[in-house]
């Protein structure tokens, strides 16, 4: 089965985007981010569907503990939860294969470096956190730092120590990606083309309708 | 024209300032939790830009004089604003590509990133407007914007929130101490980049 377009998430996303900024009711959140579960049923991530929601729940009952004993942690923890809904229509796009997503972009004329930036974003959080704990093992096997009061005791060497690894690695990580994508012919001025069919059908379309019909309901509503 | 074909961006340069513009993310996330979560909220909302500033430094000193092309501010705002988008407040996005359009203005000019002054001005004044972009919204839609945040925060937040964010001595307080601490992370971040990064013929 073909999944939705990159495409109908972006405006999934910017309808959603708008709407969240106009709730006002916790119940409205609630609501939607039970729709956007559905959404990501719908694309088969079931998995990440569980996920996002027992986090919702998790945190929605915390801040309810909360609320009259801790008011930072109450603060926190809405803050949090309310981004959830937005975090999962985003996972959308995540998920999906990046050689779609450039096409998709390219398609509704988005211009080429916007294009690899966005992918690059999407794809660069996990190697980072894989380069945080590269230094950290660093660290350990030179015997720097090896408790909590030594991280306390020189904090500006903890910085240092920690911060000229990881720009010496986006360094490097820069060249040699740029050095690919030159091979590859991103800098051509030619269109790019793509071995995935991508299209905007009817598909897209009833589903955006849905999405928005549900979504209207939940604001003019509850 | 040789020249002005060398100022432009290419891909490399492109993806050069998106890895450190995600490494960037990433401090000024840890960043702003530690500040939410460790202090009080008067602290946070009159430090936390400054304290992003300051550990952001090096990383973005090291960016600047790598690329050292017109365009880097502006991709670094558009960066920072598409972060704070996805955490939740999307109304930021255009004012950073503003605050990205005001820093390459006063960029301009021959090999200005390259410049120490030039650079440490203009990144001082991209996190102050950084943190005055924050308050947009007390002043333009004031009675939306606090009706949303009603449900989730408490009465006493949102009167530290209007405390801090709604009167002009304290947004100027913020802005002072916002330049104040990102100028020394510009020193600090340049005194790092001559120790380690320069010594190895990496820029």
């Amino acid at each position: 089965m073909r999944k939705l377009d990159n495409r109908t998430y972006i405006i999934l996303l910017a309808v959603s985007t708008i709407f969240w900024f106009l709730f006002n009711k916790n119940i409205q959140i609630h609501l939607s981010v039970a729709l956007n579960a559905l959404l990501l049923v719908y694309i088969k991530e079931h998995n990440k569907a569980i996920k996002f929601v027992i986090t919702y729940l998790t945190m929605v009952i915390l801040a309810g503990l909360f609320a009259n004993k801790i008011a930072l942690m109450y603060i926190i923890l809405n803050m949090l939860a309310r981004s959830i809904p937005l975090v999962m229509v985003v996972t959308c796009i995540i998920v999906g294969n990046s050689s779609e997503l450039m096409l998709s972009l390219q398609k509704i004329k988005v211009p080429k470096p916007i294009i690899v930036m966005i992918c690059i974003l999407i794809r660069f959080f996990p190697v980072l956190s894989k380069e945080n704990i590269a230094i950290r093992n660093g660290m350990k096997a030179r015997g720097l730092f090896s408790n909590w009061k030594d991280f306390m005791r020189n904090p500006f060497l903890v910085y240092e120590c920690f911060m000229v690894p990881l720009i010496i690695r986006c360094i490097k990580l820069s060249d040699e990606l740029g050095a690919t994508a030159e091979l590859r012919g991103l800098n051509a001025d030619k269109k790019r083309t793509c071995i995935y069919e991508v299209y905007f059908g009817l598909k897209d379309i009833c589903a955006l309708a849905i999405y928005g019909a549900a979504i209207g309901l939940i604001y003019f509503g509850v | 024209m040789n020249n002005e074909k060398q100022n432009k961006l290419k891909m490399r340069d492109i993806i050069t300032l998106s890895i450190f513009n995600i490494a960037i993310i990433v401090i000024m996330f840890v960043t702003k939790m530690c500040t939410m979560m460790l202090t009080t909220p008067a602290f946070d909302y009159l430090f936390y830009v400054g304290i992003m500033g300051l550990l952001c430094a090096p990383v973005f000193v090291v960016m600047s004089n790598k690329v050292a092309k017109r365009g880097t501010y502006l991709i670094t705002g558009i960066f920072g604003g598409l972060f704070i988008t996805v955490m939740g407040s999307p109304w930021f996005l255009p004012v950073m590509i503003v605050v990205g359009i005001v820093c390459e203005i006063i960029m301009i000019g021959q090999d200005t990133y390259r410049n120490p002054k030039r650079n440490g001005i203009a990144y001082s004044v991209y996190w102050a407007l950084y943190a005055l972009g924050s308050a947009i919204p007390m002043f333009f839609f004031k009675e939306q914007y606090l009706n949303s945040l009603k449900e989730s925060y408490t009465e006493e937040g949102i009167k530290t929130l209007v405390r801090f964010y709604g009167s002009w001595d304290m947004l100027l307080l913020i802005a002072v101490i916002t330049i104040v601490l990102s100028a020394i992370g510009f020193i600090v971040g340049k005194k790092l980049m001559k120790k380690h990064i320069e010594k190895a013929k990496l820029v």
